[in-house]
């Protein structure tokens, strides 16, 4: 989200989240990096091409990791995925029942746009469904140049 | 990385914590960015930071600014990200109005309490583009340290700053063989993003100290 003035990654109509698997200061198994990608995955989120957590999934589609890396254990990784902004209640509700089956921790974060009148549809939706968010956290200021064109109006 | 997102603690513990962020963008704006991120590091460190780092060349705790900036190469094209943290609403909308009226072109991103970024990025006449939430910790709770050391750890994103480390300066402080803003900068040093905040983390030791009145 860092750059999404010039990237466009996350569009009007998107939620992003990352996923901080076994921070802060537990780690994980990649077993349980696996299990987390395996939930979200069977929502058909798609997952970020550029991120190291994605780089090493056999299947992309199915969230499933390469055999090689399942007995690793980590300080940390980040799961990033993005998914159709209606979609933000059913992934939380996932997270939510997958961390019943996990021995770690994760900080979950969910990224959307703010528009030109100010409002911002991801809070609205988190808002609607009730699902409660820190009063502190991060805002891209929208100062990188070339502007990212969405193509929208 | 969301290494400024997950920092916890009331709004009201939070009030003096403030990250701001340059970055170029690989394969977009990053080539010729380097002489853009010596500039935007020198804006920073005007106003005051308590932190600072670029990632490529050092950081305040660990290298100094002259060590750092030894470091600086203009001709190199992909410079990581420079970073500060401010104290102050005063100092960081000082460092945001230098950084837009400086037209570097490189995003800038700004952490701390919604209310108080917004308050501030439309005083200057910023539009906020992306935002992003912490919808908090889920998972075995059980096994994370107690709040108030996560207070002062999470302001380490990556969790470099160990909680054991916490727990040490608070004895050395209760033995009186440190100060909490000597303890303070030990806690900022393995934060090699410099994003932790050694002024928050030494009022929340002193507050850890501090006895409770009966």
């Amino acid at each position: 989200m860092k750059t999404n003035d010039v990237t466009g990654r996350f569009h009007k109509a998107e939620a992003g989240f990352s996923i901080d698997i076994g921070r802060p200061g537990v780690g994980t198994t990649m077993k349980d990096v696996e299990k987390i990608a395996m939930e979200v995955a069977k929502l058909g989120v798609e997952f970020e091409f550029q991120n190291p957590v994605t780089m090493l999934m056999a299947d992309k589609n199915s969230g499933k990791l390469r055999k090689d890396v399942m007995g690793e254990v980590i300080h940390s990784c980040v799961l990033e995925f993005k998914t159709d902004i209606r979609r933000v209640p059913l992934v939380v509700e996932t997270l939510k029942q997958v961390a019943e089956r996990v021995d770690t921790v994760f900080c979950v974060g969910c990224i959307g746009r703010v528009l030109s009148d100010g409002s911002i549809p991801v809070r609205t939706e988190l808002d609607k469904a009730g699902i409660s968010y820190r009063p502190n956290g991060k805002v891209c200021v929208g100062l990188g140049r070339p502007e990212a064109n969405f193509g929208e109006p | 990385m969301t290494h400024t997102l997950h920092r916890r603690g009331s709004a009201d513990s939070l009030k003096d914590d403030y990250v701001v962020m340059q970055l170029a963008t690989v394969g977009i704006n990053n080539i010729g960015a380097a002489p853009k991120q010596k500039t935007a590091l020198e804006i920073m460190l005007k106003h005051n930071p308590v932190n600072w780092t670029n990632l490529d060349w050092g950081s305040k705790f660990k290298d100094g600014y002259k060590r750092a900036i030894e470091r600086y190469d203009p001709n190199v094209d992909h410079i990581d990200d420079d970073v500060a943290v401010f104290r102050s609403k005063k100092d960081f909308e000082a460092c945001v109005a230098e950084l837009g009226a400086a037209g570097l072109g490189l995003s800038v991103v700004v952490s701390g309490l919604f209310d108080e970024l917004f308050d501030s990025l439309h005083k200057l006449g910023l539009n906020p583009h992306t935002v992003q939430y912490s919808l908090g910790t889920f998972g075995n709770l059980e096994r994370l340290p107690p709040e108030n050391i996560l207070e002062i750890t999470t302001m380490c994103g990556h969790h470099c700053v160990s909680p054991a480390l916490v727990l040490k300066m608070i004895r050395d402080i209760k033995r009186g063989r440190i100060s909490t803003e000597e303890a303070s900068h030990a806690l900022a040093k393995p934060c090699v993003c410099g994003v932790f905040n050694p002024t928050r983390a030494e009022r929340l030791l002193e507050e850890i100290i501090t006895p409770e009145p009966r």
